[in-house]
């Protein structure tokens, strides 16, 4: 079952298209790894799918429902969660505020009393540090935050842009083994990455996008072992 | 003594009162990038309105103010959609929104002359002797005005720091983007907000009006100070805009013991200077 699909997308910032038709899909459970150079439009499309920018055509097709042109609030109510790449936690706001911002469709306390003990469980270093502004937090920490922030909704679709940048090698194994176990729950991930050849391993399939377009589609382990691949997006 | 104990007493009026309409500044502030200067009018209008309908329509006083802040409320909503909800869409930058509020605080002043005239204006009630407690003299509108802010800056702080609106709007203030990433309707906190901020302008606009009169310039002659209370407290910052307002509003007060009374309002100014020499982000702001 397609969760996602985005056919013929244009989309950019006041005159300039970044993506310039792009279409891909995302199935239902699984993880999706994107990547491509700087300026391939890699952060323009998470942004783009979420509602951040309008689209200037093409169709986004959530579980059956066109979303293109509706706003984040919205596309949030429909299950779908999204961890931008910077600015991705609330500074002034506790650990604890900030879980439940990303729980503030939920007005039922106790239903959001769930969702914390369920994010608590997948990141304990988070229900230690609950009452600690995000501000405070090490890198690590909020990376591990931002993503608990988006998964207080149970999303069935997770969008993660570049949860490993700026993080110390110890730490992005730590994040993606979290987002292994987010995917093990049922939620299906899609992942932007710098982190190309990581972010391939662990993934199911994987696009590789260039000046807006994608160039490549495959399984993870194709793609890595691709030779033109390997020339052009992964150093060799 | 008791005299420095008095000008503690006009200290803590004037300063609540800076202190409750920096609020709403700040809280505009820090969702909109908005620096209003229309804001002390808002206060003007607040005030006028409770005018119209005390004096001119008769109504009771709890009456009349509970109406003028219901109004001024929703003015402050129909500016939004008529001004900065338009801007709003097209991200206007802070100088174009910041001069577009001056355009709005003249569209309002004269207005308000418009209708009303440029007499000094009040409310009309008696006004008393005023009570002695421990050889202060403290009239019982000074004293309402002194609980009424103190309770309001209670209500204030409770509504940002525990109800799900007062996260919402911190949230928005400390990144839009990512709030509605998060779910939250920002477009319905920024309509909250402005309710919020233009009922305390209101408020402190009938409070001002009590202590001393209602006049057209009311307002736009009290922006400064406003203004001086939320950079001193850190822009955006509810906290810092309550104790920013209170050492202004006491400075001010407590400035004619050593200088000529009708200096009072170059301190504000003298304050402003030098925290924005010294420590630009406020006392409470992070660098």
């Amino acid at each position: 079952m397609r969760i996602l699909t985005v056919e013929d997308l244009v989309s950019g910032y006041r005159d300039v298209d970044i993506l310039k038709g792009l279409s891909l899909h995302i199935e239902e459970g699984e993880i999706v790894a994107i990547i491509g150079p700087n300026g391939a439009g890699k952060s323009t499309l998470m942004k783009t799918v979420f509602g951040l920018i309008r689209p200037r055509s093409g169709r986004i097709v959530f579980r059956d429902r066109d979303i293109a042109g509706l706003k984040p609030d919205r596309i949030v109510r429909l299950g779908m969660g999204y961890v931008p790449q910077r600015d991705n936690v609330f500074p002034s706001l506790t650990v604890l505020e900030n879980l439940e911002m990303g729980a503030f469709i939920i007005e039922d306390r106790r239903e959001l009393e769930r969702s914390l003990q369920r994010v608590y469980e997948l990141l304990p270093v988070l229900e230690r540090r609950s009452r600690e502004r995000a501000r405070n937090l090490s890198g690590g920490e909020q990376q591990m935050l931002a993503i608990g922030r988006a998964m207080m909704l149970e999303p069935a679709l997770l969008l993660l842009d570049e949860p490993s940048a700026g993080l110390a090698p110890a730490l992005v194994d730590s994040v993606f083994d979290r987002i292994r176990e987010i995917s093990s729950g049922g939620t299906a991930v899609a992942i932007v990455e710098q982190n190309a050849r990581k972010a391939l391993a662990m993934a199911d399939r994987g696009y590789v996008l260039d000046m807006g377009r994608t160039r490549f589609e495959g399984r993870g382990e194709e793609l890595l072992d691709n030779e033109e691949v390997k020339r052009l997006y992964l150093g060799g | 003594m008791q005299g420095l104990l008095q000008y503690v007493v006009n200290g803590l009026i004037l300063g609540g009162i800076i202190g409750l309409t920096a609020i709403g500044l700040t809280l505009v502030y820090g969702i909109l990038r908005l620096a209003n200067f229309a804001h002390g009018d808002y206060l003007t209008i607040g005030a006028y309105l409770a005018y119209l309908y005390s004096v001119t329509l008769g109504m009771s006083m709890p009456a009349a103010f509970a109406a003028a802040i219901a109004s001024s409320a929703a003015m402050a909503v129909a500016i939004d959609r008529m001004v900065w909800r338009p801007m709003r869409r097209r991200r206007a930058g802070l100088i174009p929104l910041l001069i577009t509020s001056i355009g709005v605080a003249f569209v309002l002043r004269n207005l308000v002359i418009l209708l009303w005239g440029n007499a000094i204006r009040t409310y009309g009630y008696v006004v008393e002797e005023g009570m002695e407690i421990y050889g202060l003299r403290i009239t019982a509108v000074q004293l309402w005005i002194l609980v009424s802010v103190f309770l309001l800056m209670f209500l204030v702080h409770y509504l940002l720091t525990y109800t799900r609106l007062g996260k919402a709007m911190r949230a928005a203030a400390d990144n839009t983007d990512l709030a509605e990433v998060s779910g939250i309707d920002v477009e319905g906190v920024i309509t909250r907000t402005w309710l919020i901020a233009a009922a305390l302008a209101c408020t402190g606009g009938i409070m001002l009006g009590l202590d001393t009169h209602i006049k057209p310039i009311m307002g736009w002659s009290l922006l400064l100070p406003i203004f001086a209370a939320v950079i001193l407290g850190g822009i955006g910052n509810p906290y810092g805009a309550i104790a920013g307002g209170m050492i202004i509003g006491m400075s001010q007060e407590l400035s004619v013991i050593v200088i000529p009374a009708h200096y009072k309002p170059a301190v504000s100014f003298a304050i402003m200077i030098a925290i924005l020499f010294l420590r630009p982000e406020g006392l409470f702001g992070r660098r």
